[in-house]
């Protein structure tokens, strides 16, 4: 690496680009405002409001005839913590987001690195095949692995196992938590593995040399150096991947069936089949709260693990 | 060369990488694979060869319907978010040099550094 010398210049004789930059990208509070309002107002009424009306909803109590009205009750709530159907749903969710955020994890790990450090050609190669499945809906791609998982001889890697000799008897996978996990982590992989290797690109190599000339082994330098200093990309890929998981519909619908519900699922089932809009609502809030807490106390330790490393 | 993978780890990598790109690429590939398949269940290798079932998908009724409705949402989605997203994305990046132009280390150029 060879350094390039810095030479002193004398101070006026700098040519000054960022006076320049910064009379041309300061412009009036009201112009940021009139070019943010189309899309304010768009999620307010799109977003936020319907949001909001849901939580509502989650409060109020439906009278026999399907009219929602006062009072305001918490009825909802303790009839979704008090039943062991519901609480079972709810850890299962749990359980099946923070398996595949942890695979996703484990094998984002070494697909990003290889993206980041391999030879241009591989890397690229790498890149599209990772990126490809985004272009084909989830749909399509679930019922591919509907294709894959399914029990009996009639599932591909059924036949594959019993071709090659690994497997006496076909393996019922289908319609189980580890089929959703395989299912999403095939939807949601993109989502840790791009963040991985934006934040893997930007480590300065040289910090991994220094580590290596001061005799520390490859496993000591992922550990200590890489894994620090792409944290904040593998925050951005936890949260995208476990909230994503959590509240995840299609997959969990195919791949799941009814031996692996998801919260997503309960809540179509109540407002589509039972029409019980204020427990569907109940549980859309439960999902939502879980997920921003889930999220909020991740971050929080990671930043202050950041601020502890640093003082 | 110091930016390449060397060593015992890239040997570890390697097979990882290859399994991971099959773990991709499969759900789609075999998705292909039975739609060009010669029987009318699903059977796998695949037996035959026959592009009947993409000549009676083109001709179906309820496929160009939802082809049609699937392009148009697609364009006036994409047009939507243009319209609302280009001045709202420039808007922010002017409300972001309102504030703070000063306050990151010269040495950091990102907006969204965790680091500073």
């Amino acid at each position: 690496m060879a350094a390039h010398p810095v030479q002193a210049l004398p101070a006026a004789s700098l040519p000054r680009p960022r006076a320049r930059l910064r009379v041309r990208l300061s412009a009036s509070h009201a112009t940021v405002a009139a070019l943010l309002l189309p899309s304010v107002v768009f999620l307010a009424a799109f977003f936020a409001f319907p949001a909001l009306g849901l939580l509502a909803c989650s409060f109020l109590t439906q009278a026999p005839n399907g009219t929602l009205g006062l009072p305001l009750t918490l009825e909802h709530y303790r009839h979704f913590f008090d039943t062991s159907l519901y609480t079972h749903v709810l850890l299962s969710t749990l359980r099946i987001s923070l398996v595949t955020t942890g695979v996703g994890i484990a094998l984002g790990y070494p697909i990003a690195l290889v993206m980041v450090r391999s030879n241009p050609v591989v890397s690229r190669i790498i890149t599209m095949i990772v990126i490809a499945p985004l272009i084909v809906s989830v749909v399509v791609r679930t019922y591919g692995w509907q294709l894959i998982l399914a029990n009996g001889k009639t599932g591909i890697l059924n036949w594959l196992l019993l071709t090659t000799g690994l497997a006496k008897s076909p393996v019922a996978l289908l319609y189980s938590e580890t089929a959703v996990v395989i299912g999403s982590l095939h939807v949601f992989y993109p989502m840790m593995v791009l963040p991985l290797a934006s934040a893997l690109g930007r480590i300065d190599p040289r910090f991994e040399d220094a580590a290596r000339t001061l005799g520390a082994t490859s496993w000591r330098i992922f550990r200590r150096i890489t894994v620090p200093l792409s944290l904040p990309g593998l925050a951005v890929g936890c949260t995208l991947v476990f909230s994503l998981t959590a509240g995840s519909f299609v997959t969990p619908a195919i791949l799941g069936g009814s031996s692996a519900q998801m919260l997503g699922m309960l809540v179509d089932q109540q407002i589509l089949v039972v029409y019980d809009w204020p427990f569907g609502a109940t549980v859309a809030t439960v999902l939502v709260a879980i997920v921003l807490a889930v999220n909020i106390v991740s971050l929080r330790a990671l930043s202050l693990r950041r601020t502890a490393r640093k003082t | 060369m110091k930016n390449r993978l060397s060593g015992p780890i890239a040997w570890l990598l390697f097979p990882v990488t290859v399994a991971m790109m099959i773990f991709i690429l499969a759900p789609l590939l075999v998705t292909v694979a039975i739609s060009i398949s010669d029987t009318p269940y699903v059977v796998f290798p695949p037996r035959g060869f026959t592009m009947n079932w993409y000549a009676k998908v083109l001709q179906d009724a309820d496929f160009q319907a939802s082809l049609g409705f699937s392009s148009l949402l697609a364009v006036s989605a994409t047009l939507g978010a243009l319209l609302l997203g280009v001045p709202a994305a420039y808007a922010w990046l002017r409300a972001m040099s309102f504030r703070g132009a000063g306050r990151r280390p010269r040495s950091c150029s990102r907006r969204w550094c965790f680091q500073c």
